[in-house]
Parts: structure tokens; sequence; C-alpha cells
């Protein structure tokens, strides 16, 4: 199941109103804000996660996904662009 | 959705490669265009400049490297200024060594088409008007169709480029174009003034009286450089005196066959036709050497065009060869 991170009405970024536990069945309710990471796109994040795990090598992550390096680099910098725009909002 | 990827990669390849290894496989694939070419009897001197030409091997490397050290420094340049990220010269190298792959197909086909000098030739004479015969169906074929070849890879060169700096220097949109090209104009302007006075200073080297030496073999005969001139020289006015009969009393037995006074007098008549008389025979001849001939070049001026006559020599010091060319 993908976690949605915009309206599907207005398309407006989606806040987190509740959270449960499966084990004692507390729920938690508010108003929270995603965190920035979980609102890339699944591809985006699985990018992020690639990354990490290369330990940040993007030659590895070239190799790993098939690209040239600067299309990795170009991959990267697009995802840096939209984080910055996230924590400027 | 596969037949899409594959024709993607024939204008974007550059997801896929860039770096190193372009810059590895575009080294390759441009030294065999360029001695492919050399083959087939064409230069490229210039980012998209192509020329038929005789030029000596190692001034085809050499112009067609100016031109392309010039275009990766100004895309190079131009993406410096026009991106927000940073990037590497190597990718910016590799890619746009790579895009020139499309040039490989005129070499092949120059090298493929022995008549595509000879239908240039006689169609660009035809065009201005100064064409002995004029050109036939083949030649505007062939003319058109090399033509249209060009214009093909001159496109598809250019979207190589345009994709190669979106790709290595994360380019988009206007920046991309604006970079794309500039950068081209700017190599191309810069590139043919240089290549200008490369070629200048490569023809000004030779002098009156230098051997252009195309060969090294020890000539076998009892002249000297300075006598087979002065015997082209006296040649050349006898001609322009219209006296052919001392000209074909020099000729070797095969050239005596091949070009009878007769045939002699038709071709130095058409000429006349088209240029007018022959008004001047200058005394700087130049020589070249090949095996065993010695060629001696006297420039002359007919009324409208300055033309050479070429007089290749044999060991016995007969013409084997008689040749009016271009200066």
């Amino acid at each position: 199941m993908k976690l949605p991170c915009k309206c599907p009405s207005c398309d407006n970024q989606l806040k987190v109103k509740s959270l449960s536990c499966d084990k004692c069945e507390t729920e938690v309710t508010g108003t929270y804000n995603l965190p920035v990471l979980a609102r890339l796109l699944p591809d985006e994040q699985s990018f992020m996660l690639k990354f990490i795990k290369n330990s940040g090598s993007l030659k590895d992550m070239a190799k790993d996904l098939g690209l040239s390096y600067p299309t990795v680099r170009n991959l990267l910098d697009d995802i840096i662009k939209k984080i910055k725009t996230y924590e400027n909002q | 959705m596969k037949t899409n990827n594959k024709l993607s990669l024939l204008f974007n390849p550059f997801t896929k490669i860039a770096g190193s290894k372009a810059l590895i496989v575009g080294l390759i694939v441009i030294i065999l265009t360029v001695i492919i070419g050399h083959s087939g009897g064409i230069i490229f001197n210039g980012v998209f400049d192509i020329h038929l030409s005789s030029a000596k091997l190692q001034l085809c490397f050499v112009v067609q490297f100016i031109s392309l050290a010039i275009l990766i420094l100004t895309l190079f340049v131009a993406a410096k200024i026009l991106s927000k990220t940073s990037f590497r010269f190597i990718d910016v190298a590799g890619t746009i060594l790579l895009s020139r792959t499309p040039f490989v197909l005129l070499s092949l086909v120059a090298l493929l088409l022995p008549t595509l000098a000879s239908s240039s030739n006689n169609v660009s004479r035809s065009l201005m008007g100064i064409a002995i015969v004029p050109a036939n169906a083949h030649d505007w074929t062939v003319f058109i169709g090399f033509t249209l070849l060009c214009v093909i890879v001159w496109l598809w060169f250019a979207t190589l480029v345009y994709n190669a700096i979106a790709e290595s220097c994360n380019l988009r949109g206007v920046r991309a174009i604006i970079a794309t090209t500039s950068g081209l104009l700017i190599a191309e302007i810069v590139a043919a003034v240089i290549i200008f006075f490369v070629l200048t200073a490569s023809l000004s080297t030779a002098k009156p009286g230098d051997v252009a030496q195309v060969s090294t073999t020890q000539v076998e005969s009892n002249l000297a450089y300075d006598d087979i001139n002065q015997i082209a020289l006296n040649l050349a006015e006898e001609i322009k005196n219209k006296n052919y009969k001392v000209l074909i009393a020099n000729f070797d037995s095969e050239m005596k066959t091949a070009m009878p006074e007769t045939k002699l007098e038709q071709v130095m008549l058409s000429l006349e036709n088209e240029y007018g008389e022959i008004t001047q025979i200058e005394t700087e001849v130049t020589n070249e050497q090949h095996t065993n001939f010695r060629v001696a070049f006297v420039p002359l001026h007919y009324k409208e065009v300055h033309l050479r006559f070429k007089f290749v020599f044999d060991t016995n010091n007969q013409i084997a060869g008689f040749f009016i060319v271009a200066l």
C-alpha cells in the first residue's frame, strides 16, 4: 500500500491526523506534518534508500541502476531541490 | 516499448553512457571517421563543416581535433554560466565526442561513392556557369543525395549535443537551448578562424622550388629539378603559343596514345572558350615527388581564372601525365 501525500480532491499536502498502536490500541490524534522524506514520490524514496545503501556513492548507484553518472547525479539534484522546497514551506 | 527505448537511445544515449567511457568510445569513433573520410576524399574542417579534399591524413586529424576542442571548451563555459548545479568536465567532453557519431555515416558514404568528388565538382561548376561538361542526372543525384544526408547528420548531431549538455550539465528547457545554440555557433566561428590560419600556414610553408615529398624513393634521372622546371616552363610557353606538337613530342608512348594532338587541341580550345586566352605564364614552379615520378606545377593566368599546368615526368624525363588543375 502506498502512503498518500497529496489530497485526491485538491492536491494539497496531506497531514497526519492520527496514529494508532496495534498492540495496546492506543490512538494518538493531532495534526502532524508528514516528514519531508515521506512526501517524496515512491521512486524518489526508493532512490534515496539505494543512495544510503550505496554509502552515498553515485558511481555505485549508476552501476546499480544501469544509468550514467551525470544522470544519477541529476536525479539526486532534482530530489535535493524538491526537499529544499518542502523545507521552505 | 523496447523499440521506443532503443530509438530514444539514438538521440540520447547519455542516460546510459557518459564520462570516460563516452570519451573513449567517442575518440575511437572520431578517429575512424577521419580515417574513413580521408580515404573517401573528405575532410571535417569545422564543427559542422565537411569538404572534399585530398589533404594529408595528419591535417585531417589536426583540423578535426581543433574544432572539437573548441566546441567542448565553448559548451563547457556556456554550461558553467547557465547551470545551477556542479558538473564534471569529463562528462561534457565524453558526451560531446560521442555526439559526433553520426558523421561516420558521411565518411562511409564518401568511401563507398567513388564519384562523389567528380559529381560534386561537376554540379558546382554547372551552378557557377563554368562547366566544360554540364552535370548529368547521376551527378545531380549524387550531389543532392549527399547534401540531404549531410542535413540529416547535422540535425542528428545538434540533437545529440543538446541532450549531451542537458544530461551532463543538468540543464533543461530554455537554458539548454541557449547553451547549445550559443556553444555551437561560437565554436563554429572560432574554429573556422583558427583552421583558416592553420591551413594558410601549412600552404605557405611550401615555397617555389621546395619539393613536397610524398615518397622518399630516390629518383633515377640525369636531370636536376631546376632542369625539369625549366622544361616545364618552356612547355607551358609553347602551349600558350599553341605549339602543341612540342608538348606531344615530350610525351611518353602511353600519353601519345591517350592524348593525340587533336584531342589536346580540343581540350585547350574548350578551356579558351570558357576562360579566355592564356595571358601569362608564371615562373614560380613548385614540385612534388611520387615514387619515381617528379611533378612540376606551373601557375598560369587565363583571362578569367588562375590555373596550373601539372607535368608529370618519368625517369626518362618524358611526360607521363599532363593535367590542368586549380591553384
